[in-house]
């Protein structure tokens, strides 16, 4: 599993340096949101992998470690509201120029 | 109680950026909000740092859980240092923006974002867990984006989009170096850290250097060391003045303070870390001051001084190798400097503001002339503008002189041999803005005044004030020198330094 695990990031990594080397600006955008969701697989993966054991109280050695998963809720959150300000910004530079008012000559 | 200290400067900016937000339809009132809680955050960062000099670290545990399990405010002197100099550049900026800020922008919630952008940076320094640094990084990167784009044109728009893409891979990866610390150390608090992966560096070295690699390219890219630091010259030329001067003061030296705690108290030495540091030392101050000289815009010259003088502090942490006595003085060095290079730095973008207020332009080709017309200014210029020279008698010099001391000890020639060059080459682009800002004729020499003479004057009194600053430290560096020098003892691993919280135990 752990192995699937460490592709799957690679591949979300490699696809996310791909989108940041695009030309358009939205295309960034997906970037962030693969690389933040990379980034967050790692560092849960960082907390070992377990399928089936409690938190804290497992029933045998391998318990699961909350800490990474904590780790990952909180920068999900950051990332969310990152995303939603970019996409608010691509947003407004995507819009088309604004007309200027006076055009004496032409 | 007294260790409550720790908590509150963050505390009282949360409460204020709350009723900031609150106060939403009056930026009367948000303004009075914001400069009486800078003055509080003042008060406090101020009272922190005495403490702590007199009495040694300080400790909060959230909740009363120690600090493996729980999430500590911790106050050492290093961090104690910072606090106090954003509070200084707080409420600095805090009342230039009452004059300088156009007042669509403060509609547009310039005011919040002031405080929770302060309140990041402040958070930052007050922690000794590294997932917390990245809470606050992200905190005060957040109210950056949105003071970057504040104002909402093209340029500006253009650049927080740069800004905020390269912002978001260094967090990444700072996620991720965190995430690799917390497999190999299975903990995230420094000190314990640093126990840790001193004895994995032992048995696996590669391991450790990669890790402490990854988290020197996230610093790098926040800091603006070459070759990472492209984003800089190219966004923060674009917004206000306040926003340029807030950022220079503080955004590039939270990565600075990063990179030093990281490489000073968490991980353990490495040459091989030290000889890429000394490199990218070499290579930034050098890339920072050849790209000024070839500006022609103001705040683009100075933004590339900031580079440049970034290099001088990235050498000051290569150089924290050798004995323990070489390795205390040149933490110590890269202290003195930060500080005296954030009130410089900040002095310079303040008066461009102010220039760029009275002519409407920053074209060097298009001003001249400023010191006839404003000699005052001319004058702040002129202390500020050889302070970041590093001519003596100024604060510049001192810190150059300890960095080159440091370099020496540890026989780095090379560095000091750029050190100086670049310090010379400052001194030319300095020139440069002398002459064609202060000296000569303008083309059109009469002030077109964007705002009226009373916003002037309070812009003028801020910088006046870090000025003034920069005076009291170029003769008396000592006081700061023997402080950074405590600083030093804290932040180096092995002596533990016993902890004094107040009250019961």
């Amino acid at each position: 599993m752990s192995v699937g695990y460490a592709v799957m990031v690679g591949v979300l990594f490699a696809l996310a340096v791909y989108l940041f080397l695009l030309r358009d600006r939205l295309d960034h955008v997906f970037g962030i949101i693969t690389l933040t969701h990379a980034a967050n697989l790692l560092v849960f993966g960082a907390g070992r992998l377990h399928r089936g054991e409690a938190p804290i109280l497992g029933r045998g050695h391998p318990l699961s470690d909350p800490l990474p998963q904590s780790l990952v809720l909180t920068a999900i959150v950051i990332g969310f509201g990152v995303t939603a300000f970019a996409i608010a910004l691509v947003g407004r530079i995507r819009e088309p120029e604004p007309p200027l008012e006076e055009e004496p000559d032409d | 109680m007294t260790d409550l200290l720790v908590a509150l400067p963050t505390a009282v900016l949360v409460v204020a950026a709350a009723a900031c937000l609150g106060a939403k339809r009056s930026v009367r009132a948000q303004r009075a909000i914001v400069l009486v809680a800078m003055t509080c955050f003042s008060g406090l960062a101020v009272s922190l740092l005495v403490v702590v000099a007199r009495r040694g670290p300080l400790v909060l545990a959230i909740g009363a859980w120690p600090a493996p399990i729980g999430v500590e405010f911790h106050a050492d002197l290093t961090a104690a240092i910072m606090t106090a100099i954003t509070a200084i550049i707080g409420v600095t900026i805090a009342i230039y923006a009452l004059g300088d800020v156009p007042a669509e922008d403060q509609e547009r919630g310039f005011w919040p974002m002031l405080v929770l952008l302060v309140m990041g940076v402040a958070g930052a320094f007050l922690t000794a867990d590294l997932f917390n640094l990245f809470v606050w990084f992200e905190l005060f990167l957040i109210a950056s984006f949105v003071l970057l784009a504040l104002g909402t044109r093209r340029s500006q728009l253009r650049a927080t989009h740069v800004y905020l893409i390269l912002s978001l891979i260094s967090s990444t990866l700072f996620l991720i170096g965190i995430g690799l610390v917390y497999a190999v150390a299975r903990t995230l608090d420094m000190s314990q850290a640093s126990e840790r992966l001193a004895e994995l560096s032992a048995v696996q070295p590669g391991t450790v250097l990669a890790i402490h690699a990854l988290l020197m390219v996230a610093f790098g890219i926040k800091a603006a060391v070459f070759p990472l630091m492209f984003w800089l010259p190219a966004s923060y030329h674009t917004p206000t003045p306040a926003v340029s001067a807030l950022f220079a003061a503080l955004l590039t030296k939270v990565g600075v303070y990063a990179m030093l705690r990281v490489s000073a108290g968490v991980f353990p030495a490495d040459l091989a870390m030290h000889h890429a540091l000394a490199g990218v030392a070499i290579a930034t101050m050098f890339v920072g001051v050849l790209g000024a000289l070839a500006q022609k815009h103001m705040r683009r010259l100075l933004a590339f001084h900031i580079v440049s003088q970034i290099g001088y502090m990235v050498a000051g942490i290569a150089l924290i190798e050798g004995t323990p006595e070489a390795r205390r003085f040149a933490i110590a060095a890269t202290i003195f400097f930060v500080i005296h290079n954030i009130l410089a730095k900040t002095t310079l973008f303040l008066v461009a503001g102010i220039v760029r207020h009275l002519r409407g332009t920053e074209e060097l080709a298009r001003l001249g002339g400023v010191a006839r017309s404003h000699p005052f200014l001319a004058a702040l210029f002129l202390v500020a503008a050889l302070a970041l020279a590093g001519m003596p008698p100024f604060s510049g010099f001192w810190g150059k002189l300890a960095i080159i001391a440091a370099g020496l000890e540890s026989g780095r020639i090379l560095l000091v041999a750029a050190a100086t060059v670049v310090s010379l080459l400052t001194l030319t682009s300095m020139l440069k803005l002398w002459l064609s800002v202060f000296l000569g004729r303008a083309a059109d020499p009469a002030d077109v005044r964007m705002t009226s003479p009373r916003t002037v004057t309070v812009m003028y009194g801020a910088t006046a004030g870090l000025a003034a600053l920069i005076l009291v430290l170029s003769f008396a560096p000592n006081v700061l020198f023997e402080l950074a020098l405590g600083a030093a003892d804290q932040l180096l691993p092995g002596e533990p330094v016993p902890t004094w919280s107040g009250g019961a135990p």
